[in-house]
């Protein structure tokens, strides 16, 4: 027989699931998307991309997606990558490195502010 | 004269890349590895790449495309000729590319679980072996997303996190070269 304890962490796994299950739209997802390509990936866009996502998991960040993409056109930027915050114009930051992209989580996708130091500059 | 060859994880990343852009929705990636050296293979089935484009590459010219820089494959051509071995590409239009990298040495396979975590999609599946002198490992996306609601769970969840560092537990234990 199942004890209180039991049933009280059932439903707690439950609750995390309906939340989880309440955010399936696509279009009201943060995305962030790395640029991938052959110089992109000379340059540490593998490891910009799963800082991106480690940061995700870290903070707890529902709504965010990191992708991938192929070649931005940048090439002595890389590594490159966009965020799109639902409804904001996308952003476009370069020479990332993991700090940046820890960085870019906290203070552009949870506090909301440009990191302007970090953007692309033509 | 020998040219720094990239890291077998990220030729791979790649490679695959060449299969997604060419709209590909299926992605095979195999390893072998002996004492003679090592043979990556990549094969999908995208769009495939016109017979004119195939004969420039086959002639290690480097042209881009509206999807590519075309850097990635002349760059190969060189790394793989640098190590004594040779690139091979086949296609047909519609119906896939497939890429065969030899190297005749024992290349380090690098960051493996790094390169799948940023494979892991709802577009695409892609399946990965790797052989070590008769030992093997595998892998492949299709199961592991059919665990999960979508992908930004499995970001959200540390099932990313986790897969990285099972692939490269299961690299090492085969005989991989990590770092």
């Amino acid at each position: 027989m199942k004890s209180i304890a039991d049933i009280m962490a059932i439903r707690e796994a439950m609750q995390s699931q309906i939340i989880l299950r309440d955010n399936t739209d696509a279009e009201k997802e943060t995305h962030i998307v790395v640029g991938m390509g052959t110089c992109g990936l000379n340059a540490g866009a593998r490891e910009v991309f799963n800082a991106f996502v480690d940061e995700v998991e870290e903070r707890k960040l529902k709504g965010v997606r990191v992708t991938r993409t192929g070649c931005l056109g940048d090439c002595k930027n890389e590594p490159v990558a966009e965020v799109h915050v639902p409804g904001k114009e996308t952003v476009r930051y370069a020479h990332l490195n993991a700090e940046k992209a820890v960085e870019i989580i906290e203070k552009h996708v949870v506090g909301g502010k440009i990191v302007s130091d970090y953007l692309l500059k033509d | 004269m020998k040219c720094n060859v990239r890291e077998v994880s990220l030729i791979l990343l790649d490679l695959i890349e060449n299969s997604i852009s060419a709209g590909a929705k299926h992605v095979k990636v195999e390893i072998k590895v002996n004492s003679g050296g090592l043979k990556l293979t990549v094969a999908d089935d995208g769009e495939g790449i016109d017979k004119e484009n195939l004969a420039r590459i086959k002639r290690g010219e480097r042209f881009s495309t509206k999807d590519s820089t075309g850097l990635g494959l002349s760059l190969l051509n060189d790394e793989t000729k640098s190590s004594g071995g040779k690139l091979k590409v086949s296609s047909k239009m519609n119906k896939g590319t497939k890429v065969i990298a030899t190297f005749k040495e024992v290349l380090k396979i690098g960051n493996l679980g790094h390169s799948v975590a940023a494979i892991i999609d709802e577009s695409y599946d892609v399946s990965l072996k790797v052989k070590i002198k008769g030992r093997e490992m595998a892998f492949d996306t299709k199961s592991v997303k059919a665990k999960y609601k979508s992908v930004a769970d499995m970001q959200f969840s540390g099932a990313i996190r986790e897969i990285r560092e099972k692939i490269n537990t299961n690299l090492s234990f085969i005989g991989g070269e990590l770092i």
